[in-house]
């Protein structure tokens, strides 16, 4: 890392000659002045599109059942357990970034917390539907949660999935309190800086009557850093409790201790991909590239590239452990998962999670924005198949090879993955058509400090 | 549950026009027939689901009727002359109480099996063995407890029909007494009637009056599939109608010529116990001791691999042909006089030849010699023969009187029928069940031959008539003028005799659901018999015939037992040796392959195949559902190239079929084989119809001359392929790990060959560790419990994987069928699977050995599935049961997937059918009917448990060893599973997991503490000395 | 663009306008020392110093984000060893009633939640937010706060305050414009 350091010392966070308002008026004046444009239109249409795709899933789903699924027993949990973890993971960088690298002081974070956070929040959105749709019975879906039932009844709470309904719903109300709180002073700024006697309302109401005080300041400066200093652990915590709904059972594959920390990893190393693949076309789309230096995107790099290392070191401890604890299903699993059937799953997830990283050791190949794009997306697509391999192919070969099977998708798994994408997509082009995308106040703070000590950071 | 418009159905047994006692609407009880025909019209024929809009206002009409008379049905436990409502309850009815009434099954191949009904509120629910029966010994097969589903399968006929139109019983009569007037002017030569086989005494009387006012008439029987080349043989060897019955308690060497005698084989349940009852042993510190004198041994020459093959200590895979030869080289090495000469053998069949002359001379009137269907008529007398020269008859092989009414060989007399037909000297045509358009011997066309006959008009004398009393609007009654929907065995009265000749009297447990009649009325009709019921003939019948002081007495005993007393065929001992003509033909050229065609194991000869659960068991070997298959050997498919599921065209015998391939281990190389009773042309919406068929249909391969080994035939693959719905692909035990050790002169097979790589030897449980000291995380937990411990052992020793528990399971707990399409996902929703796997080298099928394995939910003590559960639906109870609340789950399936063992079960749709009235009728009222989105599996059968529990208190009594029966354990016709109380020291089950050959599967590695624990199987060795 | 102070009754307090923060940081301490305890400044984003310049002391964010945490932990943990041993115990899967074990996640989850709602809803109150309205925006200048600008007020409620001397006292902090906030 420091030698990688080292290479990117010229590149500037904040690209020179800007002030105070000249931030503020580019970052403002996307949500006030710009119409948004005809690129905008037809990217959301598309993302609507696929959200009617999700509805028609979801609807067809409770008319059926979850037999519309290519799930069966033994492979129980498919596709939506699958797109669960992967999304949940993917919302980890956001509160990392924002809470993480504000504890860290890095202060080229500043940049691209807010749409990270609310990448964060719409991916635990998506997250969140797959616990729900994957039920038997959806509509008992309250029964996971403790509330004063007639029956006295209570949720199961040595059951991993009512820790993950604790974990995932705190995490969701953390995300959006810690993304709201950081908007406030921006909505002030709107505020004050919009014509539209309606916007002045609107936004006089989201900044609860914010006035910059000296005293507000403080308290602010204080709850922001308890926030990230509580989301730090949490966002760990969140993942972890995920892993255990795999570590605590014992199904071979699953039953494993380093589940939890090289989730986390693969979590952050997806959600670094993640962001790249938004950051990319988002600041070529509103003309940011100064405030979304290269700087960022060679720092994210490294992150994807480290987090990568933790995830390949993870599978290789995996598979050395199947032989070294002498245990025959775990040695007949980790075969299984190199020769069985799904062979081409597990292979193409060594190419996409530990080989095309690699390229990211080279400076050169950080710095082409295109590559880094393409790297970013099959970074993606390999956590994806990381948690298909791990969840289908454990299952389809188990202890009692009576009752092995093989699982394969239906039209409707595919649909509703598609469909949650296309959600996901379709909220991140509300968000930076209609809030600021930058945090303002942030950025201003950044134009003060640059403006003391040039080169401002560790 | 009793407000079913269906009930409505239930009418007089013959809807008198006299005002009724009690009537239903003032138009019955003005007589009318507008409201028979309404009723009639409500379900016209063949239509199963109520679509077009008229209809189903007659039906909401109906069903508004029958609420206001919802009791009536409910005192039909028996049909009566007339419905008495419910307002004076019958004495014996407790509201939530069933009854149990002792009847007759016709499974068995028309042979009666005795058989205990469970009856709720006058609907019967469940089918138990008899155990004062001969042929049951309180066990049944998987056919007889599917028997309940085919009582109330909704595609039944339900109407009579006259030439397609509907008509009723009355207009059957009012049309057809004339023309019989005529025929009875003379003699009633015109009058042929084809008939089952026949084993039921009061319908041969009646059809002896019929034959008495039509001397001229004709009876014909016939019946596919049943054992005609035993019947002839038999013939051939004694020409006179002779049984034979073995006793396997006798026997310590079995030798079986490709004769499956633990599955579709005349007193199959007998023998099936009475075989491993001389198998029983236990393993303690002294050694492993055989229970009931010395263990048997079991010799199988097969074609196809069948239950006997799967149990048997040496088994030899042999072609139909080299199995003949086989035969005649065994009758010429143990000296059988004027035994056919043959060519030598390989030395492989020369060593078994040896092995097995040394064993039959050791024990000379201690073994039997059984042949297959897939031996000729004489090579079945050589085997009589062979039995006479060891000295086995009247020791182990039993020679009886025929328990059938006339023993005839059936080919033969139908062959004389269609004569008949095709010369116009007959006028009409009584077919009493059976289905011959379908299941004849290609070679005679009988559908053509029905069909020309029904349509052909005679310059002289009335239209030829046709009339088909039968279950199902199937084949036949479809080329016949009449249609007679016929009565259920659970519906009507009657007699059977078991394969041993005791009579079973049938007992009807509800009054016909679709005014179906029974062969008794019918043939009581044709003898000219009026105003008498079924139950009053055959009541007239025995009075007559059973020599017995007190009648009344002796009657009602006999109705309460099932059978009459002592009424056994008796035995002949002075049978001579049989005498036997020259051989027949040489079998087929060599070179081709050899076809082989047998009654399905699941649904028979095809009579049942409109009966989902039979279609959806799977298949004992095969593990195939809802097809059937042209079978080879692996080794066959390599050389001629082809793969499951590949459709290949089978030519024989001058016809041609086309079907999927599927390789079956340990099949004999040289010939295939196909199962019948598939593809029919008009069954049902399980069964199939000519649109959508299921399966193949196989018979038009069959020929008069060669039935079941039918002769050499060509496959040639096409590009085609077909999807196998099979529920176990993965069971072949990797032949490089067959280590497998010796106790005391014992080879033992340990439970690591129940695995398929050897990966897995130190999984599947060992013997139960001495120290079974929980081993947690946790302190102690305070579940300490004294009281009850429910837990069952399975000894796969004894397991034939003959299916019978599964078919229980799902008939006792309300299982419901989840079709092709879903199995083929993996979503079947049996709660037992039989697990098989396979040891050794599938191409080398000599070697390959078969084991079955019973699995279903094991009840651990730290169950994995509870765990995981996020809204505990699933928890234990206080007497180790780990119980399932259906009401509570939220269908996360985590349990399932946390389940090593793999036995819950999940309801990914809609799966039981909520809106079908009759279905309704046949659900077990003590078990929940499954909702969607809910997950299950085996419960102990916990209603059973709650039952003794209740009759525990009210009589202030322990529950007794034995008095609870899991539905698995009470038709297991070997007595594998054994459920009781852990905490009851004398207890069986508790005897049986102290033996040595105990083990809790998975245990070892996983530390579930099962419940449920296994004796391990032992493969004997072919030593003198392992008889310890 | 300036506009005349006209005489109100009701005053807010003076509002002056400062190029820069450091000339900010500079008036608040100068205006500490003069004595002035009713003052509040303004700035565009969390400036270093400014707290300290105006004497604010610690603020009790902290402290009510450690009870929330307490109260969310002990809360989760009450509730489930109450629920699994007092008000519904069942035999999971032979395990104790009391897993304590396995309460853990849920009990850390539960102090999480607490602290966080605390930090936030404590922030919030303590900053007198949400407010509809206040004096301060009555200058439109006072805009810019939120974006470039910034401001100090000495409120008229201060003991010290006196129209005459605060003004001149503004003025000598080389303010760049200076307005009287009507209340």
């Amino acid at each position: 890392m420091s030698q990688a350091a080292t290479t990117t010392s010229p590149d500037p966070t904040l690209a020179p000659g800007h002030s105070y308002e000249s931030v503020t008026d580019r970052i403002g004046s996307i949500v006030l002045q710009q119409k948004h444009g005809r690129n905008w239109v037809f990217g959301f249409a598309i993302a609507f599109f696929f959200v009617m795709v999700l509805n028609g899933a979801i609807g067809y789903l409770f008319l059926r059942g979850v037999g519309i699924w290519g799930i069966n027993v033994p492979v129980a949990w498919g596709f939506a357990i699958v797109n669960f973890v992967w999304w949940i993971g993917i919302g980890h960088a956001g509160t990392l970034i924002s809470a993480i690298l504000l504890l860290l002081r890095q202060d080229w974070r500043t940049s691209i917390n807010r749409f990270a956070e609310a990448m964060t929040l719409f991916a635990v959105a998506c997250a969140g539907m797959f616990p729900l749709l994957h039920m038997g019975r959806p509509w008992m879906f309250y029964w996971m949660m403790p509330y004063p039932d007639t029956m006295r009844m209570w949720p199961q709470w040595r059951s991993p999935l009512v820790w993950d309904v604790f974990a995932v719903t705190t995490y969701a109300i953390v995300s959006a309190m810690f993304w709201f709180v950081g908007l406030i002073p921006d909505f002030a700024t709107l505020r004050d800086r919009t014509q539209n006697p309606w916007l002045q309302k609107l936004f006089g109401v989201l900044s609860l009557g914010w006035r910059n005080s000296a005293r507000h300041w403080q308290r602010f400066h204080w709850a922001y850093l308890l926030l990230a200093g509580l989301a730090t652990p949490l966002v760990v915590s969140v993942h972890s409790v995920v892993a255990m709904d795999f570590a605590a059972a014992q199904v071979t594959g699953w039953h494993t201790t380093i589940f939890p920390p090289y989730f986390v990893a693969g979590a952050i190393f997806s959600g670094f991909a993640m962001v790249l693949t938004l950051a990319i076309p988002i600041r070529a789309a509103y003309g940011l590239k100064d405030f979304i230096t290269m700087r960022h995107l060679d720092v994210m790099a490294k992150v994807m590239l480290a987090m990568g290392l933790i995830v390949a070191y993870g599978y290789a401890i995996e598979a050395f452990m199947a032989f070294y604890s002498g245990s025959p299903t775990e040695r007949f699993l980790t075969v299984n998962r190199a020769i069985g059937p799904y062979w081409m799953a597990y292979w193409s997830l060594i190419l996409c999670n530990v080989l095309v990283p690699q390229l990211l050791w080279f400076g050169k190949i950080r710095r082409s924005i295109p590559l880094l794009f393409i790297i970013a997306i099959i970074v993606n697509v390999g956590m994806w198949l990381e948690r298909f391999v791990i969840i289908v192919i454990s299952l389809h070969r188990d202890f009692v090879p009576s009752k092995w099977h093989m699982y394969y998708p239906t039209f409707w798994d595919w649909a509703t993955l598609a469909g949650t994408i296309g959600f996901f997509l379709a909220c991140l082009f509300l968000f930076a058509r209609f809030f600021p995308i930058i945090s303002m106040f942030e950025m201003r703070e950044l134009v003060h400090e640059t403006a003391q000590e040039p080169k401002a950071h560790p | 549950m009793s407000h079913q418009p269906i009930q409505l159905r239930i009418l007089p047994a013959t809807p008198s026009r006299t005002a009724p006692k009690v009537w239903r609407s003032l138009d019955e009880q003005g007589g009318r027939d507008q409201f028979y025909e309404s009723l009639y019209r409500e379900f016209p024929p063949n239509a199963s689901e109520l679509t077009d809009s008229q209809s189903r206002r007659d039906f909401l009409k109906l069903a508004g009727a029958s609420v206001a008379l919802a009791g009536l049905a409910s005192c039909t436990r028996q049909p009566e002359t007339r419905l008495v409502p419910y307002v004076h309850p019958p004495e014996e009815i407790i509201p939530g109480k069933p009854l149990f009434y002792a009847s007759c099954a016709p499974s068995d191949g028309g042979r009666g099996v005795g058989v205990l009904v469970e009856s709720h509120e006058g609907r019967p629910t469940k089918i138990e063995g008899n155990p004062l029966h001969p042929a049951s010994l309180g066990a049944t097969d998987a056919q007889t407890q599917a028997a309940i589903l085919d009582l109330y399968d909704p595609d039944r006929s339900q109407s009579y029909t006259r030439n397609g139109a509907v008509s009723t019983w009355d207009g059957f009569v009012g049309s057809v007494s004339p023309v019989l007037e005529q025929l009875a002017a003379d003699g009633g030569a015109g009058l042929c009637i084809l008939t089952t086989t026949l084993t039921c005494p009061t319908q041969g009387d009646l059809l002896q009056k019929v034959l008495q006012r039509f001397p001229k008439a004709s009876w014909h029987q016939w019946s596919a599939a049943d054992h005609h080349q035993r019947r002839a043989g038999l013939l051939r060897a004694y020409d006179k109608p002779v049984d034979i019955t073995y006793d396997f308690s006798k026997a310590d060497v079995i030798v079986s010529l490709d004769c499956d005698f633990l599955s579709q084989f005349p007193g199959a349940l007998t023998y099936a116990r009475n075989f491993i009852d001389r198998r029983r042993i236990r393993f303690d510190q002294s050694g492993l001791h055989a229970l009931n004198g010395p263990v048997n041994r079991l010799y199988v020459m097969e074609t196809t691999p069948s239950l006997a093959g799967a149990m048997a200590e040496h088994h030899l895979p042999l072609t139909p042909s080299q199995l003949r030869d086989f035969t005649f080289t065994l009758a010429g090495a143990l000296g059988v006089p004027n035994a056919p000469p043959t060519a030598a053998l390989p030395p492989r069949q020369q060593a078994m030849i040896q092995l097995l002359t040394q064993r039959l001379t050791q024990s000379r009137g201690k073994c039997m010699v059984l042949a297959g269907e897939t031996l000729d008529e004489y090579s079945h007398a050589l085997v009589h023969q062979i039995n006479h020269h060891l000295g086995n008859m009247g020791h182990t092989v039993l020679p009886r009187q025929s328990v059938e009414v006339q023993q005839v060989n059936q080919v033969q007399s139908l062959s004389a029928l269609v004569a008949k037909l095709q010369s116009e000297r007959c006028q009409m045509l009584l077919i009493l069940e059976g289905n011959p358009a379908y299941d004849a011997p290609g070679d005679l066309h009988f559908a053509d031959v029905l069909k020309t006959f029904t349509l052909s008009r005679p310059r002289q004398g009335p239209p030829p008539l046709a009339i088909h009393l039968s279950l199902y609007q199937d084949e036949t009654s479809f080329l016949c003028n009449w249609h007679i929907p016929a009565a259920h065995w659970l519906e009507s009265w009657g007699d059977l005799r078991a394969f041993d000749g005791t009579v079973g009297l049938t007992q009807p447990l509800i009054a016909p659901l679709y005014d179906g009649k029974s062969a008794i009325d019918l043939l009581a009709f044709f003898a000219g018999i009026v105003g008498k019921s079924d139950y009053e003939i055959l009541r007239d019948y025995w009075k007559e015939h059973l020599q017995t002081g007190d009648f009344e007495s002796a009657w009602r005993l006999a109705l309460q037992q099932g059978h009459l007393p002592n009424s056994t065929s008796p035995l002949i001992n002075d049978l001579p040796p049989a005498s036997l003509a020259a051989p027949a033909p040489p079998p087929a050229p060599a070179g081709q392959m050899e076809l082989i065609l047998r009654p399905d194991p699941c649904i028979g000869d095809g009579r049942q195949a409109n009966n989902g659960w039979l279609q959806e068991l799977p298949k004992p070997l095969t593990k195939l559902t809802w097809d059937n298959a042209v079978l080879l050997s692996p080794a066959d498919a390599k050389r001629l190239n082809v793969e499951n599921g590949q459709v290949v065209k089978v030519a024989a015998n001058g016809s041609t079929i086309q079907g999927p391939v599927w390789l079956f281990p340990g099949h004999a190389d040289g010939c295939i084989t196909i199962h019948l009773g598939y593809g029919r042309a008009k069954s049902g919406r399980a069964g199939g119809d000519f649109k959508n068929q299921v399966g193949f249909n196989a018979y038009p391969l069959a020929t008069t001359s060669a039935l079941t080994s039918a002769g050499p035939a060509t496959l040639t693959p096409t590009g085609q392929h077909m999807e196998l719905a099979c529920t176990q692909l993965h069971q072949l035990i990797d032949p490089k790990h067959l280590a497998s050790q010796t106790t005391n002169g014992v080879q033992t097979i340990p439970d690591r060959d129940l695995a398929p790589l050897e990966e897995w030897s130190e999984l599947v449980g060992k013997a139960l560790p001495a120290h079974s000291k929980p081993l947690s995380l946790f302190p102690a937990p305070e579940h300490q419990w004294d009281g009850h411990a429910w837990g069952m052992s399975i000894d796969t020793g004894a397991c034939i994987g003959c299916n019978a528990c599964v078919m229980a399971c799902q008939s006792e707990n309300n299982s419901p069928v989840v079709g092709k399409e879903q199995v083929l996902m993996g979503r079947q929703m049996h709660w037992i699977r039989i697990d098989r796997y396979y040891r050794g080298d599938p191409a080398d099928p000599q070697q390959l050995r078969t084991i079955f394995q019973p699995l279903m939910c094991m009840h651990c003590e730290t169950a994995p599935c509870e765990l995981v559960c996020p809204v505990a639906a699933t928890s234990h109870s206080k007497e180790g049961l780990n119980e399932m609340t259906y009401n509570r789950c939220v269908g996360t399936r985590y349990c399932s997937n946390n389940c090593p063992y793999k036995v819950r079960r999940f309801n990914f749709f809609q799966y039981s059918d909520l809106n079908t009235a009759s279905y309704k009728l046949m659900h077990n009222p003590n078990v929940t009917v499954r909702a969607r989105g809910v997950m299950e599996k085996c419960t102990y059968c916990v209603q059973r448990i709650n039952e003794a529990r209740i009759a525990s208190k009210v009589s202030d009594q322990p529950i007794p060893d034995g008095a609870i029966l899991t539905a698995c354990q009470q038709v297991c016709p070997t007595q594998a599973i054994v459920f009781g109380d852990l905490h009851d020291p004398p207890a069986k089950v508790n005897r049986l997991k102290a033996d040595g050959l105990s083990y809790a599967m998975l245990d070892e590695q996983l530390n579930t503490r099962p419940r449920t624990t296994y004796l391990k199987r032992v493969r004997w060795a072919d030593a003198q000395s392992s008889e310890g | 663009m300036s506009h005349q102070p006209t005489p109100i009754p009701a005053v807010y307090g003076l509002l002056a306008r400062f190029e820069d923060a450091e000339s900010l940081l500079q008036a608040c301490r100068a205006t500490r020392q003069a004595g002035y305890v009713k003052i509040d400044a303004y700035a565009p984003y969390p400036l270093h110093g400014l707290s300290e310049a105006l004497g604010l002391g610690r603020t009790a964010v902290p402290l009510v984000v450690l009870i929330g945490a307490i109260l969310g932990a002990t809360g989760g943990f009450g509730m489930l060893w109450y629920s699994s041993v007092i008000d519904y115990p069942l035999n999971i899967a032979g395990r104790p009633f009391n897993s304590w074990q396995a309460f853990i996640p849920i009990t850390f989850e539960m102090a999480i939640l607490g602290a966080a709602l605390a930090a936030v809803v404590g922030m919030i109150a303590l900053n007198g937010l949400p407010q509809p309205y206040h004096p301060v925006f009555n200058i439109q200048r006072f805009a810019r706060a939120s974006s470039d600008e910034f401001f100090l007020c000495i409120e008229s409620d201060d003991p010290q305050y006196d129209l005459e001397k605060t003004r001149q006292f503004m003025l000598q902090q080389h303010c760049a414009q200076l307005w009287e906030v009507p209340a």
